[in-house]
Parts: C-alpha cells; structure tokens; sequence
C-alpha cells in the first residue's frame, strides 16, 4: 500500500515536472469522490484463480499497460496474440478453468476475450468497440477518456459560465455519451450530443453548431476524424469563439481551450482496480488524468478575467 | 495567277493606297496646310493610335485578371459548394438541394452546381441560375473522373473556360472525398504527423461561372469610358488648337515681312514677339536683313565706282546723264558733259609703268573732284579718260568750268622717280538741251569734241558743233560707206569662231561667232572699225542677217551636235521686226534647234535701247533662242531693269575678267555677279581669259563658262576642231 502510495506521488511529482517544462499548465488529478461514483458500490471480488492478460503485438503502449498489471496482480500470466497470430493458442489457453478473470488490451486482444463468455473481461485501450463489442457486467471497459465528472469539473473551474457543450462523435457511442451527459447534468452543464459518419460531417455540423453552444469535447474518434478536419474544426471554433477540450495536446497549438489526456498507467490501475472489484458498471474511467489549458486560448476566450479580478 | 499578275495587282493596290493616304490633310504635300492644324491632326492620329493600343492592352490585362480572379474565386465557390453539399451527400435528399440553391442564389456569377455520384455520372444534385436554364447537362466524362480522383484523399480542383453558345463558362470540378484515421482511438495521434488517413470518394462537384457578363460589364464601362475620354480629348483638342495658335501667331506674323522681303523690299523689320524661338528668328531675320542691305549697298557702290579712283563709273555715270536728261527736259535749263582725255598718259604709262600711271589717274581725279561742285559728277570711263556732268550751266559757265580745269592741270606737275612731268589734258564739251539726244550720242558728241581738241593742239577745249562734227564724220565714214556695201556686196565678210567651254562638263556650250571683214590681201579687219560706220550708215541689220545666214549654214558642218552658236546682234537689229520675224522663219527652214542659237546683246546697249529693242528680246525668246547679257556689269542690276529683260546668261564684262587677278574689287563683283546669276538661275560666262590662274579664279567663284585665248583662239570653222583639241 505505501509503495502504491509512493508511486502515485512518484507520478504526481513528474507530471509537475513535465507540466513545469511545457508550455501548458498540465494539472494532473488525484483520485477523488465524483458525485456519481459515491453512489455506485464496489463488490469485493471472491477469491480469484488466476489472471490471464492479453495483450496485442508489441506496441509499448499495450505493453505498459500489461506490466502494470502483472506488476500488481499475484497469481497472472501474459499472453501476446500479436495481431491476430496465436489467437486460437491463446484462446484454448486462457479458456480453461484456472482462469476466472481476463485483461484484455487493445481491441483485436478485446475481441478475443470477448468471446470466453465464462470469464470477467475488462479491456482497455479501444475506443470504438462497438458493434463488435457489447459491453455488459462480464465485458467491462476502461475508457480512454478521464471521468467525465473530473473533466467537467476543471472545465466548470475554467470556465464558470460554461453550461452548453456539445459532444459529437461517430455511431455506437450511446452508453459514453450517455454517461457524459449525465456528469455534465451533475455540474450543470447541458451535453448535446451528434452522430456523424464521417470527418466532412464532423466539420459541417461543427461549424453548423447552435451558438448558444459553448464549448465542445472532441472525442478521439478516429472514424470520423481527419487531420484536415480537425484544422478545420479547430480554425471555425476560434473563429466562433467556441471553447474546445481536446484529446490531445498537439491540438492546444491550433488553437484547443484544454487537453484531457490519459496515460497508461492511469488506464492499468483503472483496469486493475475494475478486475479486483467487481462492479456493475460496463464503463470505467481512469481516476487521473492530464488536464493542460492554453493560456493563449484562455486569454483570447476571456477567460483569465475573472481569475485575474479574485 | 502569275507571280508577275500578283506583283503587279499588289503594286497596283498599294499605289493606290499610297494616292489615297497622300489625300488625307496630314500626308499631303500642299505646302498650305498650316503647322497648327498638322501638329493636331498627328496629335489626333498618335492619340488614337496610343487610346486604341491602350484600349487593347487594358482589354487584355483586365480579361486576364477576371479570368483569373474568376478561376480563384470558382475554386473557393467549389470549397464552399463541398462543405453545403455535406448534408445532401449524407442524406441523399434532393430536397437539401432547395436550401443549397437558396444560398447560391446570392452569387449571381455562379451558373450551375452539381454534385455527382462517385461515379461522376449520377445527379445527387443540382443548381441552376436562371441564365443557365438552357445549360445542357453532360455529366463528367471518364477522363475527368480519372484526372479528379487520381491523387487519392486530395481534393485537386480544375479549372477550365468552355463556350456554351454565346456565353462563355468558367467551368471547376473536384472530387469529394471523406477520409478518417486509422488508428482506433487515436491514442498515438499527432497533428503533424504521417499516420496515413483512410480516403473514400463519394462524389464530384462540378461549378460553372458566367465568365460573360463580366465581359459584358467590361465592355460597356470601357465603352462609357471611351465616350468620356473622346469628349475630355476633343475638349483637349480644342484648347490645344487654341494654345497652338497663339503659339503660332508671332509666327504668322512673320508672313507679310517676309513677303515684302521677297520682292526685294530691304526697308522692312520683322518686329519681335514674346515667343524665345520666333524672337531668336526674328532678331535673326532682321540681322539678315540689315547684312544683306548693307552688302547691297557695297555691291551697289562697287558696281557704281571705279575701283582706282574711286569716282563713279560708267554705269553710275551713264545713269546720272539719262536722269539729267530728265531734269533738263522738266526745267528747260541746260547741263554740260565734259570728255577729257590725258594729253602723253601714253607716254607715262609706257616709261614708268601702270603703278605709276595709276598714280596719276587717282591724283588727276581728285583734280577734277576739287574744281567741280558737290552735285557734279565725275567720272572715269576707261584708260585716261573722264567725263564730268556739269548740271544746270549754260555754254559759257561749261566754258568757265573746263578753263579752270585746264589751268588747274596746267599747274599740276607729276613727279615719279625723280622725274617731273607736266600734265595737260583736252576737253571735249557738249551741251544737254533737250532729251533728243541719248546719252551714248552726247558722249559721242562730247568724245568728238575732245578729239577735235586734241587735233587742235592738245591742251584746250572744243564746245562740239554738230555741223562742224558732222562734216569731220562724214569725211571719216565715207569710206567706211563704200567699203561695208562692196564686202555685203561680194561677201568679203569673214566668219570666225570661238569656243565658250562649259566648265563644269569641259565641253564646248557654244562657239561665238565673230565677224571679220577682208581688208587688203591678207589682212582681216577687226569688227570695232566698220561696225560704228555700220550702225551708222544703217548696215547693221543686214551685217546681222549676212553674219546669221552663213552662221547657221555652217550649223549643219557643225562636228558637234551638242554645242551651239552665240551670236551678238546690236539694238537696232532688234528694234526691226521685220528682221526678228525674218530671223525666225530662217530658224524653222534651217531645222536648227533654236536653243542651239544664243544672241549676245551688249547690256550698255539694252540700257540705252527703246522698248522695241525689249519687244525684240522677248521674241526672241520666245522662240525658244538663248540670250546673253553681253558685258554685264551689274549697271542693269543696280537699275532695276534685270528683273524686266528676258535672259538665260551673263557674259562678265571684259574689264572685270582682264583684272581679276589685280583688283580684289574685281574678284568681289565676279563673284558677286555669280552669285546672282546662281540666284537668278541664269548662267555666267568669263570672256577674255587670258590664263589659267584667271581660269581657276572664275572657275572658283563659281562662274559657268568660260572663254578666252588661253582656251581657245577664234578661229575660222574649218580650223576649230583642231584648235581646241590642243586644250585639254
């Protein structure tokens, strides 16, 4: 406990040093109570057998998030399907009864564990899961995305009037957007959410935005993203004067009010925490995040008076 | 058609063209076209030249930078026709298509808009302006299609023109492509980097931009503008025309002095004007002006003195008498006209040389000067003569007059090398009563009397007495009488000739023919000693019709056809008409060309002559005959009689050319009687050259002909040819 203890200081300090180096304030936030999760209880998990972590190919990112939770897991084994190689090995593996719980990570790894039905499967790193993957108590996520209440409450924090954002995203979302709209319903905050199909329709309705909407959460929805019409995007907002959190930092440059940003490690505990305590949720959240604003964008939004006055 | 035919057909045409052009004000070569309406009418061509030129560049140029504009402005429309065609695309509802033409409709210059299929062959949906009703509509070709959708994720736009009819098109096409990340939830996105992006094409849009009524637009403001710039030009016009006549008025008034200076008027002034040029002209003008009066008047001085004494010549002299004349027949009074000649001049000449008989000329002159009164005039005729006109005295003041001359000069004592000589001199009087007498007669009169003097004795006076002259005349002449009608009689008249050389061309221009009578065996008789007994037993005319007659047989002997013959004919000859018409039936029976034939008339004689004598000249010149002022010495010049007698040449009087060597004065009136021959478009011919440094002198100073022993002695025809071939 004290060296979980020392690690998540050990990663608070670094991220105040990183966020010391970078242009961007970059808040790195603590696990806290958020008004939904206090009304949500954890089960304590029965004891376990043992837990199987599959992981896709070698990408460091996946990578991390494994060691992690073979790091913190006592009685768990790796398995590497590598793009689709091995899978029916690892299948047959992981299938048996020693097995209670699996960790999958990313999503080629994800829709493997999907299928071992017996099994409680929490996957991480995957965005789209859907349609391929219907989440449900034994088929749990960990989101990409920090909480919601979290990221509403620093945007609330920076942007007091803020009370109408607009979320869009490609299909197959409904249980996120679902949840996003309830935490911004708990600080107030009004989501609108849209469906689009693609990065031209992401663009239009964007730019087509009621103006009584004032601020958007760009979702890291790569099917109906583009690089062009993220720029484009991003040039309408600041035209429009609309405050816009990203999902990653390269954003804050062209002109993103904020960036909310997971790591791996953040996303492993959020893994290893839904895999030790059971809970009736199909989507979890990472506790800590990055929170970096744009002083450039806070300026030109008007959002440093306030402050400035206190 | 031959080539020739074509040649000549274009040459024809451009001849033609030329004629025409030649017609137009500005080209023509009236010379009464005035500089101000020239200078506009270039102006006016230039100006429409350079508008249209402009015209044409500003066309170009600013087609150029509406095409262009227009071509950008299609590619940004095609941009913005991309992000509305968004929802038709989606849905796939042509009803969207309603709310993206309403938009549209705010762009008058878009066409049409259409939105294609991925194919490029299906109608998603389309927009048409009501000009682009009859647009036809052709879906994108398989080419296009290829070309469009050929760089994979880009949205390549082109652009071209096409003509619909009358309307040309500005015509932009792009693809549609929608494109999407790869990697799932983007958890190693970077906005600069080169993850590749999944491309999908959808559709083209296809856009047509009116590109004609801009033109249209641009030619009716260049029209408007064209009709303002022809007014502000026309005004421009107007006042330059003004601004340029006032310019040219100093000019203008240059006309009526130089008119007047043209006739000869050297009284005139040529006032200056406010303009620097016309000023300098002006002052230039009247420097002109006051030069030429003031080398008349030398010219008028040199023509009217003797270069050695400085008394007035025989021109002036002879000009003062018939003005006498005049006076005497207005007041009844009467004049005296003294001939003196020097007694033993010869004597002195021959001892001591010309320097010093000069010498004794200039003081006997000043002599003469100190015994006569302001008004009289003295004057040297030639060798050591004088002549004095003693206006307003009768016989016995003339008498008083020439006594004191005679005791004056008997007191005069001339000393030159140590030797004195006395110097005596005879004086011959006549009286000026009336105008019956010309003043070639009363010097005759007068010359008599003083020879009458000198058969006296010398040292004295003799009043002439037409009686006692006469009688000493007829004594003289009586065997002239007889020996002129024996030589018409039995032809002892000898024809010689001598060549007057061109002396530019080297050639013969005409051989003078010279008279000579058969004396005793062997001797010839030079003209000066029967033709004064010709003239006055009335022979001349027929020694002019024998001299003529056997000149013009000797025509058709002639060897060369080229030259022509120059025979001298007396005022009398041409006061009788029957012999002008006589002459002038003998030119058509002879077939002589009559431009061949030159008449050499003494201007001494044109001066004294009456005006049958100029009738007689203008006829025959009026046949075509050349005529030569024989002995001209500007004394016509000076009269202002030149500008009324026909002539072609001027023979330089002979004293003139024997002294040009010797008098700076001579050279100066030479050269001045050539240069107003050159003026008068006549020619000159130098007589009596007697060497080649005179040759080259005359020819220096511009003189046409010459003639003389050192070219060509006379000769008779026979002897010519080979006579002048020793000349080269």
């Amino acid at each position: 406990m004290m060296g979980h203890l020392a690690e998540k200081w050990l990663f608070i300090g670094l991220c105040g040093v990183l966020s010391a180096c970078s242009q961007h304030r970059q808040i790195v936030y603590q696990p806290q109570q958020s008004p939904a999760s206090s009304a949500q209880a954890e089960r304590p998990v029965e004891p376990s057998l043992k837990l199987a972590v599959i992981t896709t190919g070698d990408d460091v990112m996946y990578q991390s998030v494994a060691k992690y939770l073979l790091d913190h897991s006592a009685d768990s084994e790796l398995f590497n399907i590598k793009n689709g190689q091995r899978s029916a090995a690892v299948a047959s593996v992981v299938g048996r009864d020693e097995y209670d719980r699996v960790a999958a990570i990313g999503l080629p790894a994800a829709r493997l564990a999907s299928e071992m039905r017996q099994k409680r499967v929490v996957f991480s790193k995957v965005f789209n899961h859907s349609p391929a993957l219907e989440l449900s108590a034994n088929l749990q996520c960990v989101s990409l995305l920090p909480s919601p209440q979290q990221v509403f409450q620093r945007w609330r924090e920076l942007s007091p009037t803020l009370n109408r954002v607009a979320v869009i995203t490609g299909a197959g979302h409904d249980h996120l957007v679902a949840v996003i709209k309830e935490a911004g319903e708990a600080w107030g905050i009004h989501v609108q959410a849209f469906t689009v199909r693609n990065d031209k329709e992401l663009v239009y309705v964007s730019k087509n935005l009621p103006h009584s909407i004032q601020g958007q959460w760009l979702m890291p929805d790569n099917r109906v993203t583009s690089r062009d019409a993220l720029r484009e995007l991003m040039g309408h907002a600041v035209r429009v004067g609309r405050q816009v959190v990203a999902f990653d930092d390269s954003l804050l440059e062209i002109g993103a009010l904020a960036s909310v940003t997971t790591t791996d490690r953040s996303i492993a505990k959020a893994q290893q925490r839904a895999l030790a305590n059971h809970r009736e949720i199909k989507m979890h959240f990472p506790e800590s995040f990055a929170f970096k604003v744009s002083d450039k964008a806070k300026s030109r939004l008007g959002l440093t008076r306030k402050r400035q006055r206190e | 058609m031959s080539f020739q035919q074509l040649s000549k057909g274009l040459k024809s045409r451009f001849e033609s063209a030329r004629q025409q052009v030649r017609q137009w004000p500005l080209f023509s070569r009236r010379n009464d076209t005035s500089i101000a309406t020239s200078v506009l009418l270039m102006h006016t061509l230039w100006g429409l030249v350079v508008y249209f030129f402009a015209l044409l560049c500003l066309w170009w140029v600013v087609n150029s930078v509406i095409s262009v504009n227009l071509q950008d402005q299609a590619r940004r429309w095609v941009k913005a026709a991309d992000e509305l065609g968004v929802p038709l695309y989606v849905s796939q509802d042509p009803q969207v298509m309603d709310e993206i033409a309403r938009q549209m409709e705010s762009f008058s210059s878009v066409d049409y808009l259409r939105y294609y299929g991925p194919q490029g062959k299906t109608l998603v949906g389309e927009y048409r302006s009501i000009k682009a009703i009859d647009t036809p509509l052709d879906s994108l070709t398989s080419n296009e299609v290829a070309l469009l959708s050929a760089d994979r994720g880009q949205q390549l736009i082109e652009v071209d023109v096409e003509r619909y009819e009358e309307r040309k098109i500005i015509r932009a096409m792009a693809p549609v492509w929608i494109r999407s990340i790869t990697s799932d939830g983007m958890m190693d996105f970077e906005l600069q980097g080169s993850e590749s992006e999944r491309s999908q094409l959808i559709g083209f849009i296809e856009l047509g931009v009116d590109y004609s009524q801009y033109q249209q637009q641009l030619a009716e403001r260049i029209w408007q503008g064209s009709l303002l710039a022809a007014v502000v030009f026309a005004l421009l016009l107007f006042l330059g025309y003004l601004h340029l006549k006032r310019i040219l008025r100093p000019l203008e008034e240059l006309q009526t002095p130089l008119a007047r200076l043209a006739e000869g008027d050297m009284r005139v002034r040529v006032k200056r004007s406010g303009v620097r040029e016309v000023s300098a002209i002006s002052d230039a003008l009247n420097s002109t002006i006051h030069a030429i009066a003031e080398r008349d008047q030398a010219l008028r001085d040199l023509a009217n003195h003797d270069s050695l004494t400085h008394l007035v010549n025989r021109h002036f002299f002879t000009d003062q008498v018939i003005s006498e004349l005049l006076t005497v027949e207005d007041t009844q009074q009467t004049s005296a006209l003294f001939f003196i000649d020097l007694d033993e001049f010869k004597a002195i000449n021959d001892r001591l040389g010309h320097d010093a008989g000069d010498r004794l000329l200039v003081q006997v002159a000043e002599i003469l000067k100190s015994r006569v009164r302001e008004y009289d005039v003295v004057s040297r005729f030639g060798g050591d003569e004088f002549v004095v006109l003693v206006s307003g005295v009768g016989e016995l003041e003339a008498q008083q007059v020439a006594e004191g001359i005679l005791q004056l000069m008997e007191g005069y004592q001339y000393s030159e090398q140590g030797q004195v000589f006395n110097i005596c001199c005879s004086i011959g009087i006549t009286m000026i009563e009336s105008s019956q007498f010309t003043v070639d007669e009363l010097l005759k009169q007068a010359d008599s009397a003083c020879q009458m003097a000198k058969l006296r004795g010398r040292n004295g006076l003799v009043m002439y007495d037409a009686g006692q002259m006469q009688k000493q005349q007829l004594l003289e002449d009586s065997g002239w009488s007889k020996k002129l009608a024996a030589a018409l009689k039995d032809d002892r008249f000898v024809l010689h000739y001598q060549p007057i050389l061109d002396l530019k061309s080297q050639q013969v221009r005409y051989y003078e023919v010279l008279l000579r009578m058969q004396g005793e065996p062997g001797e010839l008789i030079p003209p000066d000693a029967f033709l004064g007994a010709a003239d006055r037993f009335g022979f001349s005319v027929e020694v002019a019709r024998w001299v003529i007659e056997h000149a013009l047989s000797t025509v058709a002997h002639q060897p060369n056809k080229t030259a022509g013959l120059s025979i001298n004919l007396s005022a009398k000859a041409l006061e009788d008409t029957q012999f002008i018409d006589w002459l002038g039936s003998l030119i058509k029976e002879t077939e002589i060309e009559p431009s061949r034939l030159a008449f050499e008339v003494e201007e001494q004689a044109l001066l004294n002559s009456r005006q049958e004598a100029l009738l007689g000249l203008k006829a025959l010149s009026g046949l075509g005959c050349v005529i030569i002022m024989d002995g001209f010495c500007a004394g016509l010049s000076a009269s202002g009689k030149l500008q009324n007698i026909p002539f072609d040449g001027l023979k330089i009087q002979r004293e003139l050319v024997t002294g040009l060597l010797a008098s700076d004065v001579n050279k100066t009136l030479v050269s001045a009687i050539a240069e107003l021959a050159r003026v008068m478009g006549k020619f000159t011919i130098a007589g009596f050259v007697q060497d080649e440094l005179t040759l080259s002198l005359v020819k220096e100073m511009g003189v046409d002909c010459a003639q003389g022993y050192f070219l060509a002695t006379p000769n008779c025809f026979e002897e010519l040819d080979d006579v002048f071939k020793t000349h080269p």
